[in-house]
């Protein structure tokens, strides 16, 4: 809200410096924005909480500064307005709550042009605070409305009365009733929206904007002047709804001074004598003193308030704060308790804690002392937080670079790699590239490979924690790893280590694995629809699928354009985070037997198999077996290879004697050649 | 032979020495099985009796000299041959290496650490929410029932009716309650979505929220733990300036503000935890209080890596992302 300095000070009745202005302002949570220097004044621009609707007029911040000030406000002179007889409308409301108050007057005789047909002018001031204000300047009888909200906060609305059909009624919508807002928008109601209407129609939406047809324009010479108090419940949400918020609406729905209505009629009546013309009716106020806002008594100990505070304020003290606040206070000698009662224009005040706010604020929160914290004792424990923060830093020491992408992509993308299974869509999406939540974090990385390569990396290793989200009756959200390697740097010379492969992704898995405390992990071949089928593994634990990892399958290079290809992992989090107990064996001190045994393997064969048979048969004083040499063709026989195994053997009892491990190596050689065909070499 | 003169030639001997195996060369000459001082020791017996001792003690002081000489000539040696070695193995140790990208922690994930580090130090457990959260625990159950204004503040994403993308880090505070407990200590970091996009605002952004319950907790040391906070993270004294604020779910409400360059500098926002979120949870305000606290993470980040454009850090620009 914007507002005059000038004006501010015509409320309060004194003079301000600007800087020390704003910044009292502020530290009463009326946080100033901006301040623009004009000639010999100055533009405010405030920043209201919705809890303040009390400050949405002029009249509303000096009430603050006044009370901060320890003044009261300069007096308004009294007015003096004519008015003679009753208005011939009849105004009926039909629910009290959501309109607990309606004045009006009728005013006729009204012309906007003088002789000459030019439009009236507005004394300066009021075109000023008004443009000021940001609010258009319409025609000489809105704009005085529009005047009197800015200034005493007060929304009012004035109906050309040639323009509606008889009597007026407040009341809520009937199904499918329809109306054509000033703004020419055409609204379907619902029974939830407070309508006026005439006889025939609907006239306004109630607090919010009046219809089209019934407005006042530069040839209206009767008007109906309505000053209403409508409930802030009967008013929220209905901007929202039909994407109209307006001063009124605003003001309304944060909660308007109950007293103010007739006093607003009256000063905008005087206005429109005073500059426009016009012959007045009397006042007619509709209300039901029971439906008004109650102002229930809040009960304050000032005990307890200085515990919240950390203060040591009397009860004097306090009540000449809340006294400046207008807010009424009682107390019986060495009562404990003070009760208080807030005034008509405070919405926000309901419960002591909002009174211990009121006090703190006028106190001054830079005022209150500081105090250590003195905490009951918790203990400690790890949070997935913690394992996970472990686990980011591990894979950035493998080189890796984290990553954060938004959590809503493309809805595309994720069927193009189809990825849709439970995806979740977002109903108002920002825009059409952000409107599906993720359900894998390939997309988002896929992204950030294909920008970074654009801007010349050839080799990348970019890993992200986050969450997926899918939706299968209940909505679930895991939190994954994921990581795609790429590497398409030309290597000949001294770097002798070559490209990227599926073993240096094994190596770092099993890594990672390690460093996660998971053993007893299965590898096999992976059913992941996104990966190489013949070059990538699933990870089992306990039989449960946690991960993925391998070379990403051609057909994902293809939809997505990617000439070059990648390698990806993606495993769940939560199967990352294992404790680990550690027992620490004393290693034999007996000598350790070793043999070297080479086997002739048809191709078929996967090495898994032939490690297993040889430990199923190596007895168990086996503790170590090793490939060491992998090689196909030389004299080999056609479809074959040869893989050598360097083998371990230590007792914790005894030294091992060359008979047994012969019958051991023989038991080898058996049962490979029975099960498998394969022959030892050499 | 005369002794004098087998010295001289010993001594003249090692002086041609150039390599380990000259050495073991002159080894046998001198001290083989026929060498020279082997003989002259062999040929003692033909001495008289008087004439041995003397003759004894100067052979034996050749072969000691001999052995001194070629023992130190032995390891000057072997250190040439060594030395002579290492140039062949020389290599261009400025050659570059295999694929060096140093891979580190997105500069959020370093700047909610920073923050954690603090509050876990001072005992704060770190929890964890769901991102999709019902309307009752980003609104309702924090005071903000439905069509209240201080929904406007927030742009919320809905995925459907009642469900939407969490627009702050808030519900962790009840959810924490219910899972936990009072007194409780907890902090939570996490990624929130608001539908607003400038230089300034991301559509997804990252919060930490804080939450403090026990009894007898005041408004100063709310101060207090935040002043200590922010001087924390921003490594010096600062000037913090609490000011009245407003927000559903604490009274009374407060954003904190810290002197920059450019004047005050919006920070974070803070407050009592307000009664009626306390009754939601399930626990007694007039026993218990606490305050509560939430700040944007990427508001900190800008503040600490001075960078302007907020967007940016959410690019993935490798070059960019990686300085941190």
């Amino acid at each position: 809200m914007k507002i005059l300095k000038s004006h501010l000070e015509e409320k309060i009745g004194k003079k301000k410096n600007i800087s020390k202005l704003a910044e009292q302002l502020t530290m009463l949570g009326l946080e100033v924005d901006s301040v623009e220097s004009l000639k010999k004044d100055y533009c405010i621009d405030i920043d209201l909480t919705p809890n303040r609707g009390d400050c949405f007029s002029v009249l509303g911040v000096a009430r603050e500064i006044a009370a901060n000030d320890c003044i009261k406000l300069k007096k308004e002179k009294s007015l003096k307005v004519n008015l003679s007889g009753k208005p011939i409308t009849n105004v009926t409301i039909k629910d009290y709550d959501a309109c607990p108050r309606y004045c009006y007057s009728e005013i006729s005789n009204l012309s906007s042009k003088d002789k000459n047909n030019n439009v009236k002018k507005l004394p300066e001031f009021i075109n000023h605070r008004l443009e000021i204000a940001g609010i258009n300047s319409i025609n000489p009888i809105v704009d005085i409305l529009n005047y009197v909200m800015l200034d005493i906060g007060q929304p009012m609305h004035a109906f050309d009365k040639n323009k509606i059909d008889g009597d007026i009624q407040v009341r809520f919508a009937k199904s499918n009733e329809k109306i054509i807002l000033l703004d020419k928008q055409k609204i379907n109601t619902s029974q939830d929206c407070l309508l006026i209407t005439d006889k025939k129609k609907p006239i306004a939406l109630a607090g919010v904007m009046g219809s089209y047809d019934s407005s006042v324009d530069l040839e209206t010479n009767a008007i109906i002047l309505e000053s209403a108090f409508f409930s802030p419940k009967s008013i929220r949400g209905k901007g929202r709804r039909y994407g109209i918020q307006t001063d009124a609406s605003q003001r309304y729905e944060r909660g308007v001074d109950f007293e103010l209505q007739r006093k607003a009629l009256l000063f905008a009546i005087s206005l429109i004598h005073e500059h426009i013309g016009g012959v007045s009716s009397d006042i007619k106020e509709i209300s039901s003193s029971k439906s008004l806002p109650s102002r229930k008594l809040i009960n304050l100990s000032i005990s307890t308030l200085n515990n919240k505070l950390g203060t040591s304020l009397s009860i004097t003290e306090v009540k000449k704060i809340l006294t400046f606040l207008e807010i009424s206070s009682s107390s019986g000698p060495g009562d404990p308790l003070v009760k208080l009662k807030p005034p008509s224009h405070r919405f926000d005040l309901e419960i002591e804690a909002d009174i211990i706010e009121e006090v703190a604020r006028l106190v001054g929160y830079d005022k209150l002392p500081l105090e250590k914290v003195k905490t009951s004792f918790q203990e400690f424990s790890k949070t997935a937080y913690q394992n996970t923060l472990d686990l980011k830093k591990f894979i950035a020491s493998q080189n890796f670079q984290e990553v954060i992408n938004y959590s809503f992509i493309d809805d595309r993308l994720q069927e193009k790699l189809g990825l849709t299974k439970g995806m979740i869509k977002v109903q108002n999406p920002i825009n059409e590239k952000l409107n599906s939540m993720r359900t894998s974090l390939l997309p988002g990385l896929l992204n950030n490979l294909i920008s970074n390569s654009k801007r010349g990396a050839s080799f990348l290793k970019i890993f992200e924690e986050g969450k997926v989200f899918s939706k299968n009756k209940k909505i679930s959200e895991l939190n994954r790893f994921a990581g795609i390697i790429y590497d398409q740097e030309k290597k000949k010379g001294w770097r002798e280590s070559g490209s990227y492969n599926f073993f240096s992704q094994k190596e770092f898995i099993l890594k990672l694995l390690n460093f996660s405390n998971l053993q007893k992990i299965i590898l096999k071949p992976s059913s992941s629809k996104l990966l190489h089928p013949k070059v990538s593994a699933d990870i089992f634990k306990a039989g449960k699928k946690i991960g993925s990892f391998g070379e990403i399958h051609p057909i994902v290079l293809k939809k997505v354009n990617l000439k070059k290809s990648f390698f990806y992992f993606e495993l769940d989090s939560l199967e990352l985070f294992n404790e680990k107990k550690v027992e620490l064996i004393e290693p034999s001190k007996y000598p350790q037997v070793q043999r070297d045994l080479a086997f002739t393997v048809p191709e078929h064969l996967i090495f898994k198999d032939i490690e297993s048979a040889i430990i199923k048969n190596s007895g168990n004083n086996l503790i170590n077996l090793k490939l060491f040499d992998l090689f196909k063709g030389g004299d080999l026989p056609k479809n074959h290879k040869s893989l050598a195994f360097r083998i371990t053997w230590q007792s914790k009892k005894e030294t091992l004697d060359d008979l047994y491990i012969e019958s051991i190596v023989k038991e080898i050689e058996k049962n490979l050649k029975d099960n498998f065909k394969v022959e030892l070499r050499g | 032979m005369d002794l004098q003169l087998l010295k001289k030639q010993l001594l003249q001997d090692l002086k041609n020495v150039s390599s380990a195996q000259d050495l073991q060369d002159l080894k046998v000459k001198y001290l083989g099985k026929k060498g020279e001082i082997t003989l002259l020791s062999k040929n003692l017996g033909k001495l008289t009796q008087k004439e041995r001792p003397k003759a004894g003690k100067s052979i034996n002081e050749l072969r000691v000299l001999f052995e001194i000489k070629s023992g130190s000539l032995l390891s000057k040696i072997e250190k040439n041959e060594i030395e002579e070695s290492l140039e062949k193995d020389s290599i261009d140790i400025s050659l570059p290496v295999n694929n060096l990208q140093n891979g580190s922690l997105h500069p959020i994930t370093r700047t909610i650490d920073k923050i954690c580090e603090f509050f876990s130090s001072r005992g704060y457990l770190i929890e964890d929410g769901p991102e999709i959260e019902s309307e009752y625990y980003n609104f309702d159950a924090l005071n903000i029932p439905k069509d209240h204004p201080a929904r406007d503040m927030h742009d919320t994403f809905y995925v459907d009716v009642e469900t939407l993308l969490r627009t702050h880090t808030s519900p962790v505070q009840i959810r924490a309650i219910n899972k936990r407990s009072v007194p409780l200590k907890v902090i939570c970091p996490g990624k929130v979505y608001r539908s607003d996009a400038d230089q300034t605002h991301t559509p997804m952004f990252h919060q930490v929220e804080g939450l403090l319950i026990d009894e007898k907790v005041n408004f100063g040391n709310l101060k207090q733990e935040l002043t200590d906070f922010l001087n924390f993270f921003f490594k010096k004294n600062l000037e913090v300036r609490f000011r009245p604020s407003y927000f559903p779910f604490t009274e009374p409400s407060a954003e904190v503000d810290i002197m920059d360059k450019k004047g005050w500098l919006e920070i974070m926002g803070c407050g009592m935890v307000h009664p009626n979120v306390l009754k939601e949870a399930g626990v007694d305000p007039n026993k218990y209080s606490g305050f509560a606290f939430g700040l944007g993470i990427e508001r900190m980040a800008k503040l600490d890596y001075e960078m302007d454009d907020m967007r940016l850090l959410f690019e993935n620009d490798v070059r960019l992302i990686s300085q941190s």
